[in-house]
């Protein structure tokens, strides 16, 4: 979408527009966004409709939290088809004994590292979205990874980024707790903010702060990356404040991805202004070995994740599980599998539970991958406006219909 | 202060020489090396990279000792000698590191360490899966010899190297199922590069703020390779173990796919070395790497930007690393402002370069923050090497260079800043930080804080002009 548009959209009270039309759009956005046949509609075991579940609207009060699974997560050995005998004789030696796997019905058992997201399942908090990709999905860890974190035709902002764009001007909007800020959280005008899981405070000397604050002063003659490097200090000036006592009273211990997800927890649990969080659990890519450790990368994204969404109860915050590609269905040499196409979406916590998407067929395989069927953006669509409450088209430019994950 | 005659441009152009080509240096080193004039600087400072000239001050570093046989015959031992297995490897870890840290510190020719770590990035290969630390000597020694040389016959050496051999697993690589890991990154990464690449600059474009991308469209440029020849490539590749008798890489017959390939137009029963000299020779080479290399010493740039295309033309022609180098250096694009305020200094850089212009001595506290700003050599997130620019800037970043700027001991700096009288103290602390000239407000910042050196050096430490390389 060009400049012009995006700023008359500020202008014009983006906010309070794009609620009045998050209201209307309701269970009718269709589920069905891919070119497949009807998918299979959202089904969640049990009678009861999960907690925090609002099937008949969508909430504008979401909280997001991305998390980038690096390298090109399994899908087929994540969310398995074992009542599939093609699944069994295509895996070969890689294939998951179904008596291991955790049932969440439609012939799909979770891997069995991932027990608490099947309680999750249990109780309506996790979906799963089939076939995830894009047209053009070419193997390349870097280009699929661009390609899923910009969303759009430019790889110079992230599609996080873009909505921070038009979202208003707290530095706090967008917070990724790591190291960097990822492309998916860089914006044109501004980017997240990053906190580490560590001790996050100012050191002691009040000069200091005062000689900063006239350091990163607004400064015309500033080229665009020292500009940049003083946006990045005055952004730090103005959450310091704000985020250190929470950091530091946060249960966060170590670095990995349980840490990461405490110290979301304990940032959303102070009540600030932040809708999306981001972070990333790295390993994925198992060309060798690959049972240990998908395995081991499995345990500890369902511990985090287990964790941090019986952490919030009842609050709408919504977990969205991702990676650049799925992996090729039959196994190479190595014990391990090579770059394939299709994916499958986890979504855990205040979502619509149950299927999503529509399974790839193991007999309809691209060039030994499992195909796409549902455009990647129809589910950023879905979370922009069930979770964000602003309209797909404000950050996404020609994606298909959103689907009803929320 | 902006250059006020041709002595002080080329001075300033000196300066900017010595933080690219290196990682920057004492305001008396600039003086004598300026001496005679900008292009005498470059041969000076490019001059090591095709001799054998001795350089003292990296070689007084001692290397670490490995010891590799205690390590894999530990690792495969008792859950006790299993952990100490794992502190040793942590232990060689570190003492690399710091090794490679001091080397890059001291050095009197830095050019060729420079290059090394640039090389590093290039073939990004990481010591957390490769976890002997002497393989990773062995390739950066590679990486070292090699980098000023032929570009083709680095690639040769880095294909055979067991480093390599473990990272992208061609080790595993059979002619019964071939790993395509290395053949893909090869062609991706190391030589030919990925069409989208193309069609933007490294790291998006950050000077173009109305909204699109500069360079040409995606649909408009055609992929270099397809997956077919990833897969060919990848069969050609095969059969390569690492002799465990200590002689490097070696080709076992029986596990090699001697069929015949078709790699990018090329039919025959190819093999590793032809692999090599098809990719390196390939049109989309020169171009790729060129524009690597422009990106990370002058400003970002893609492969069909006027003055990469213009590099590549004779960098196709001979793969000469270190002439590259001295035409890039003498380019008058390397000096222009866009470039001059084109980068923002990675990790290694901001801390060398501290170290080598206060002339203090790197430490456990530097690598805390390296390893906190996300840049450990030997250790890069991932094959395609450490990002670049803005990828460095963040809040967690800013805080980090902050408080290593509170807590480093500045040595006999203070007193540099101490004996100037406090409304010349900014002046004082550019020359001695190497920084060409503080900016309006980064200029009032320091002037508020002169009276108290200790104060100003930190804000110094951490202004937009020294955070820039």
């Amino acid at each position: 979408m060009s400049i012009s548009r995006r700023r008359f959209l500020q202008g014009f009270g983006a906010t309070a527009g794009s609620a009045a039309l998050a209201a209307c759009a309701g269970p009718s956005a269709s589920d069905d966004a891919g070119p497949g046949p009807t998918s299979a509609s959202p089904t969640a075991p049990g009678t009861t409709e999960p907690a925090g579940a609002n099937p008949g609207g969508s909430s504008t009060d979401g909280t997001l939290v991305v998390i980038t699974l690096a390298g090109g997560n399994d899908a087929l050995n994540t969310v398995v088809p074992v009542s599939s005998d093609l699944y069994r004789s295509l895996r070969g030696p890689l294939a998951l004994d179904p008596g291991t796997t955790h049932d969440i019905g439609e012939g799909f058992g979770l891997h069995p590292a991932l027990v608490r997201s099947k309680a999750l399942w249990d109780g309506g908090q996790l979906a799963v979205v089939h076939g995830v990709g894009f047209d053009g999905l070419d193997r390349s860890h870097f280009h699929c990874m661009d390609v899923w974190q910009a969303a759009g035709t430019s790889f110079a902002t992230g599609w996080i980024g873009r909505w921070l764009d038009t979202s208003g001007t707290d530095p706090l909007d967008a917070v990724v707790v790591g190291r960097g800020v990822p492309l998916l959280a860089r914006g044109e005008r501004r980017s997240a903010a990053v906190v580490p899981t560590g001790p996050f405070a100012l050191p002691g000397d009040p000069n200091l702060r005062r000689h900063l604050t006239e350091l990163v002063a607004a400064d015309g003659s500033r080229a665009p990356l020292s500009a940049a490097v003083a946006r990045s200090t005055a952004d730090l000036l103005a959450v310091v404040d704000t985020v250190s006592p929470v950091v530091a009273d946060s249960t966060a211990d170590g670095s990995d991805l349980t840490a990461r997800l405490a110290t979301v927890a304990s940032l959303i649990e102070a009540d600030l202004p932040t809708r999306v969080f981001a972070t990333e659990l790295d390993g994925f890519d198992t060309h060798a070995a690959q049972p240990a450790q998908h395995e081991a990368l499995l345990a500890e994204l369902d511990t985090a994740l287990g964790a941090f969404v019986g952490r919030m109860g009842d609050r709408p915050v919504t977990v969205l599980v991702y990676s650049e590609f799925g992996r090729r269905v039959a196994p190479n040499a190595s014990d391990g599998t090579d770059h394939g196409q299709a994916g499958t979406i986890l979504l855990a916590g205040h979502v619509r539970g149950g299927h999503h998407g529509d399974p790839p067929p193991l007999d309809g395989l691209l060039e030994g991958d499992l195909a796409t069927t549902v455009d990647y953006r129809s589910v950023y669509g879905g979370l922009l406006e069930g979770v964000l409450g602003v309209p797909a088209t404000d950050v996404l430019d020609g994606a298909p219909a959103p689907l009803a994950l929320i | 202060m902006p250059p006020t005659s041709t002595a002080d441009e080329e001075r300033r152009d000196v300066a900017h020489l010595l933080r690219r080509a290196g990682f920057g240096a004492t305001a008396a080193a600039v003086d004598a090396l300026a001496r005679d004039g900008y292009e005498a600087a470059v041969d000076a400072v490019c001059q090591p990279l095709t001799s054998t000239v001795a350089d003292p001050g990296a070689d007084a570093v001692a290397l670490p000792v490995f010891d590799t046989a205690g390590y894999l015959a530990a690792r495969d031992g008792t859950p006790a000698e299993r952990r100490a297995a794992n502190l040793q490897a942590g232990n060689e870890q570190r003492a690399l590191v710091l090794w490679s840290i001091e080397r890059m510190a001291g050095a009197d020719h830095p050019l060729r360490d420079k290059l090394a770590l640039l090389w590093h990035d290039h073939f990004a290969t990481s010591i957390e899966k490769v976890r002997i630390a002497e393989l990773m000597y062995i390739q950066y020694r590679t990486l070292l010899d090699l980098g000023g040389g032929r570009f083709d016959d680095l690639v040769h050496a880095i294909a055979r190297d067991p480093a390599m051999l473990i990272w992208l697993d061609g080790r595993e690589s059979s002619a019964t199922a071939p790993n395509e890991n290395f053949s893909r990154e090869l062609l991706e990464l190391f030589t030919l590069g990925h069409q989208s690449a193309a069609a933007r600059s490294v790291d998006g474009d950050h000077d173009d703020h109305g909204g699109g991308v500069g360079g040409v469209g995606d649909h408009g440029t055609t992929q270099p390779y397809t997956e077919t020849d990833v897969a060919e490539a990848a069969r050609a590749l095969t059969g390569w173990t690492i002799d465990p008798g200590g002689a490097g890489a070696v080709l076992r017959p029986a596990r090699f796919d001697s069929g015949t390939k078709r790699v990018l137009g090329t039919t025959g029963p190819l093999g590793l070395d032809e692999i090599v000299s098809i990719t390196t020779s390939n049109p989309a080479c020169a171009p790729h790497v060129v524009a690597r290399l422009w990106s990370r010493l002058a400003r970002p740039a893609g492969p069909q930007d006027e003055v990469v295309v213009e590099l590549a033309e004779r960098y196709a022609s001979d793969l000469d690393s270190a002439a590259l180098l001295r035409s890039l250096f003498l380019h008058p694009e390397f000096r222009s402002d866009a470039t001059r305020t084109g980068l923002v200094k990675t990790p290694v850089e901001y801390v060398v370069g501290i170290h080598r212009t206060l002339g203090t001595t790197p430490t456990v506290a530097s690598l805390l923050v390296l390893r906190g700003l996300g840049q450990i050599p030997f250790a890069p997130p991932d094959v395609s090497g450490w990002t670049a620019n803005e990828g460095w800037l963040s809040t967690a970043s800013a805080l980090l260079r902050l408080q290593f700027a509170v807590a480093l001991d500045p040595g006999a700096a203070l007193d540099e800043i101490r004996s100037a009288p406090p409304q010349d103290r900014p002046a004082a602390v550019a020359r001695l930080l190497g920084v060409d000239a503080w900016g309006p407000a980064t200029t009032e910042a320091l002037q508020a804080a002169a009276d108290d050196p200790r104060g100003l050096l930190t804000v110094a430490l951490v202004a937009p002009e020294h955070v820039l390389n």
